[in-house]
């Protein structure tokens, strides 16, 4: 009785141990997209400068806050006098033309022997310059802004310039520039041309494996496939890196070969076998009543595979593209190496290098501080990557899904 | 009429090429890795060695420590969890929308981006609960990632356990639950452990999770306990060939490197082939 | 006492009812057959002994089904216990992928039972009482998968009994074996009815006139008549009855 007992609460706890490790991956991806998003998100709710700066201004100076766009035009010189405040001429002083404006100020000799070792008199020094040139924006770490100046508060990054921002360039001081567009528009456009090749090969493969490979050939092919899947994307990148890139260089007479049509080839490559063993299987449900009344009419095996085998296995054959796309989309490891890795705006320019998202987050977070903007905004890129696969892979999902309950 | 036939001549002709064609690939992805880094492979201080001169010479001796450290972690996290939720998947979890919202949570996970799990591991892992750059941090990451592979396989092997062997075994009095771990899950577990061995494969080969949460650019000495950064085969190869200061001295080390990732992805296939065909003849399934 | 009764028992899988209320008794130590054209709800109500229905899904059963005069279907009753003391060998020979002793020992070890010498004991004496013994004694940990059709099923039947049950159930048991294993089988339930009551579903007219002593015959889920087995087959009541065993329909 006693070992009953024992017995019976031994499954009790091991059954609820199940239970509870059934909701695991639930919760997992709550989680996962909890600190995702909140790290990420973080980014639109800093200030548009560098996290250890502040901004400041003469203290008559009407202004209190400066929203993103301001600050970028007046970084850039689109505007150059304060509308509110006697039309008086900007006068920006940061980290990167201190020295000159010093300079234009008067100061002799080099800044570190007037102004000491750590600039501790700088503060003075634009306190008078404040009072020359009252239109004077100070972008600089605190303690060197002047007692008398005004902090103003500078507007926070906002999600649609991260959007839509063409440019990214997020070291750019004192104020970053998170525009994800080229890295969006750099996975785009990498997986555009991976699609294309891995349409071409996916699925006619997955076709003749389901229709016509002899038993003895697929024995063989499928493990051939198994294995492409198996094989780490970091060896594709330096195949990639060996063979593609001095390849492409050569063919179409470039200064480097690093380019998107490399990335798209290995891509298509990685993302092969998910499209060929999904388009597989989708092929493999049509069912065989189908097929026979197809041949029975007369109609020839290829025939009975455009009209019939085609049609009724469409959405499984879209859903391993998705599937594929998926993956192509997330790939890192491979676009990082071969693609060129520059951040810019190409359009259609397949032999351009660009930067995808997943690269930019592998490439950079190495040198983000962490907290930082830099950081958030990685974070923030790692959302939008998830948003995109996570689309394409639900609907890949519910295509899926939706076929089984079918038949 | 003959139209017809040489059209399907053709169109079967170029499936059959586009089926070389990716046969190719792979050939030629192995041949080309071997026939350069077998050279490296074949010679004994390439194992045993740490790397040398700025990974210019040396051999890749604790990136192999630590990518199968990394591994054994990983895997070992994953199984505890993923084994049972795929039992639960498969035995427990009542249909209806509970059923399909795991389901689908499931199939998220394993949509997510490798490098995403980075993210994810750096800042729960090494910035959250204070790993730092750990064997520890990079091995729980990688078992995040290979979680929703272990639990479908294990799902899928328990459902396709034959029900008559279910029924016997309840009509003999077993409770479900010594159903499931008496007879379902010693026959399942040829082919839970098939899984295991192929999500092996892709934990030792990933890199994207690993950048943030352990990879060490360069470190000889091996790590000491789960809280040390260690290398790993993987970023190493990553290493070799986009950042060494003299690249053609690093690329027989890059292909030998890579050679050894191949042949542990295509040993662990063969392994898992091997068990395939092995417990499908033993057991008649 | 019936060794087995079933009292107004009615059964329904979602909507459909797949057996009109029905009365019987089994005596103890006897064969009792059921025979019916397929889909008359044999193994429905061979299934309500044991409470293998309990499995199904959308399976709903009302009225009483007696074991030694209790109602199992009683909330007091734990369906796993009763399950131990009513055994089922089914269609398809169906041995778990172990060896053969551990397949006899299977129902042993569940019950918490780990005293070597005795489930040695036991396993043996279930063998021997499905007559395989002689023909496994010196192979017993081979697996069982190796074991013909007609082997399989005996170890099933001694899979069933080594936890000693008092009533075995068997559904179509020799329906996927070849003559010879069948004829086996059949002699083996004509030793195992001293020791044990036996409900056996079969399709075969023959097999049932040879080893049972009732016979019930059911139609679109009504029991239609239930007698000695010699009347059924050679002076049934009912005109149902008489058609199906001459085999003018079914
Ligand atoms: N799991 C189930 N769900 C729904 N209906 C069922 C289920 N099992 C059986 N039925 C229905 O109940 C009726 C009786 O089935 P049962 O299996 O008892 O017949 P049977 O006499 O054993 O037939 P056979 O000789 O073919 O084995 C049938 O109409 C069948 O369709
Ligand atoms: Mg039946």
């Amino acid at each position: 009785m006693a070992r009953q007992a024992e017995q019976r609460f031994g499954s009790l706890f091991w059954q609820a141990f199940i239970k509870a490790c059934g909701y695991a991956s639930s919760v997992l991806v709550l989680i996962i997209v909890l600190f995702l998003f909140s790290e990420g998100m973080g980014l639109f709710s800093s200030p548009a400068i560098d996290r250890e700066l502040v901004a400041a201004v003469h203290p008559d100076n009407p202004i209190t806050e400066i929203d993103e766009e301001t600050l970028h035009a007046l970084l850039g010189e689109e505007i150059t006098t304060w509308a509110d405040f006697r039309s008086a001429k900007v006068e920006l002083v940061n980290v990167n033309n201190l020295e000159k404006k010093l300079k234009a100020y008067g100061l002799q000799g080099r800044p570190e022997d007037v102004l000491g070792q750590n600039f501790e008199r700088l503060p003075l020094l634009l306190d008078s310059m404040l009072t020359v040139h009252p239109g004077m924006l100070i972008i600089l770490q605190p303690h060197f802004v002047p007692q008398r100046a005004k902090q103003v508060n500078v507007g926070h990054i906002s999600l649609g310039r991260f959007l839509a921002g063409r440019t990214w360039d997020p070291t750019r001081s004192p104020s970053p520039l998170f525009g994800a567009l080229p890295l969006l528009w750099g996975t785009i456009l990498v997986t555009l041309g991976a699609l294309f090749f891995a349409l071409l090969l996916g699925p006619p493969v997955a076709m003749y494996m389901a229709e016509l490979a002899p038993k003895p050939i697929y024995r063989w092919l499928k493990p051939t496939v198994e294995l492409l899947a198996g094989i780490p994307s970091v060896v594709f990148g330096f195949i990639g890196l060996v063979v593609l890139v001095p390849n492409i260089q050569v063919v179409f007479g470039l200064d480097s070969g690093s380019t998107v049509l490399a990335g798209c080839m290995l891509l298509a490559v990685i993302a092969l076998p998910t499209i060929i063993s999904v388009s597989e299987d989708a092929i493999r449900a049509v069912p065989r009543t189908l097929k026979e009344a197809s041949l029975g009419m007369g109609a020839t095996h290829w025939q009975t595979m455009i009209r019939v085998i085609v049609p009724y296995s469409a959405p499984g054959i879209l859903a391993a593209i998705l599937l594929g796309v998926g993956r192509i989309v997330g790939e890192t490891m491979a676009v990082l190496m071969v693609t060129g890795n520059t951040p810019q705006m190409v359009g259609f320019d397949f032999l351009a290098s660009v930067r995808t998202m997943s690269a930019a987050i592998a490439a950079e977070m190495g040198e983000a501080p962490q907290g930082g903007l830099h950081y958030k905004s990685l974070f923030a890129v790692g959302c939008l990557l998830f948003l995109l696969t996570f689309i394409i892979n639900l609907v890949g999902e519910l295509l899926v899904a939706k076929k089984i309950k079918q038949r | 009429m003959k139209s017809h036939h040489l059209n399907q001549r053709i169109a079967f002709g170029v499936m059959k090429g586009l089926t070389l064609v990716v046969v190719a690939i792979l050939a030629f992805v192995i041949l080309y890795v071997v026939y350069h880094g077998i050279g490296s492979v074949l010679s004994w201080t390439f194992w045993t060695d740490v790397p040398r001169e700025s990974m210019t010479s040396g051999g890749v001796f604790p990136a192999i420590v630590g990518t199968l450290l990394l591994t054994l972690i990983s895997i070992t996290a994953a199984c505890l969890v993923a084994i049972p939720a795929g039992i639960f998947m498969a035995e427990y979890a009542p249909r209806g929308w509970l059923k399909t919202g795991i389901d689908i949570m499931t199939n998220n996970l394993a949509g997510i981006p490798s490098i995403v799990f980075g993210l994810f591991g750096m800042a729960v892992f090494v910035v959250g609960l204070g790993f730092g750059d750990s064997l520890l941090a990079g091995g729980l990451t990688l078992a995040i990632m290979v979680l929703p592979v272990i639990i479908r396989t294990t799902e899928q092997a328990v459902r396709d356990i034959p029900r008559d062997l279910r029924a016997a075994s309840i009509a003999i009095g077993a409770t479900r639950f010594q159903t499931i771990s008496r007879v379902v899950l010693p026959v399942a577990l040829p082919r839970i452990i098939t899984g295991i061995i192929l999500s092996i494969g892709r934990v030792a080969g990933e890199t994207a999770p690993i950048l943030f949460t352990v990879a060490a650019l360069y470190l000889p000495q091996l790590p000491h306990s789960l809280l040390d950064q260690a290398m790993a085969l993987p970023y190493h190869l990553y290493i070799l060939s986009v950042s060494s200061p003299e690249p053609d001295k690093s690329l027989p080390l890059a292909f030998g490197t890579a050679l050894i990732l191949l042949i542990l992805v295509l040993g662990l296939n063969l392994v898992a082939n091997f068990i395939r065909n092995y417990y499908k003849k033993k057991f008649k399934l | 006492m019936f060794k087995l009764e079933a009292k107004n028992v009615e059964v329904f899988y979602g909507e459909n009812r797949a057996l009109h209320p029905i009365q019987m008794g089994i005596e103890r130590n006897t064969v009792t057959a059921l025979i019916g054209p397929s889909g008359c709800g044999k193994s429905t109500f061979l299934r309500l002994f044991n409470r293998m229905n309990d499995l199904i899904d959308n399976c709903r059963i009302s009225g009483e089904v007696l074991l030694d005069g209790q109602n199992i279907y009683d909330n007091s009753i734990d369906p796993v216990d009763l399950r131990k003391k009513v055994g089922m060998v089914f269609q398809k020979p169906n041995p778990f992928p172990k060896s053969i002793f551990e397949n006899v020992a299977f129902g042993l070890r569940i019950n918490g039972i780990r005293d070597k010498k005795y489930i040695a004991e036991k396993v043996e004496k279930a063998l021997h009482l499905s007559a395989l013994w002689d023909e496994v004694k010196d192979t017993l940990n081979k697996s069982a998968i190796e074991l013909s059709g007609g082997q399989q099923q005996r170890l099933c039947i001694a899979r069933a009994l080594a936890v000693e049950p008092s009533v075995l159930l068997m559904d179509e048991p020799t329906s996927a074996l070849d003559p010879i294993s069948t004829a086996k089988i059949e002699q083996l339930i004509d030793q195992l009815k001293s020791e044990f009551t036996i409900v056996i579903v079969t399709h075969n007219m023959q097999q049932a006139g040879r080893v049972s002593n009732r016979t019930a015959f059911f139609h679109m889920g009504e029991l239609v008549e239930y007698d000695n087995t010699k009347n059924i087959f050679t002076n049934p009541a009912k005109e149902r009855t008489q058609r199906y065993v001459t085999g003018r329909f079914g």
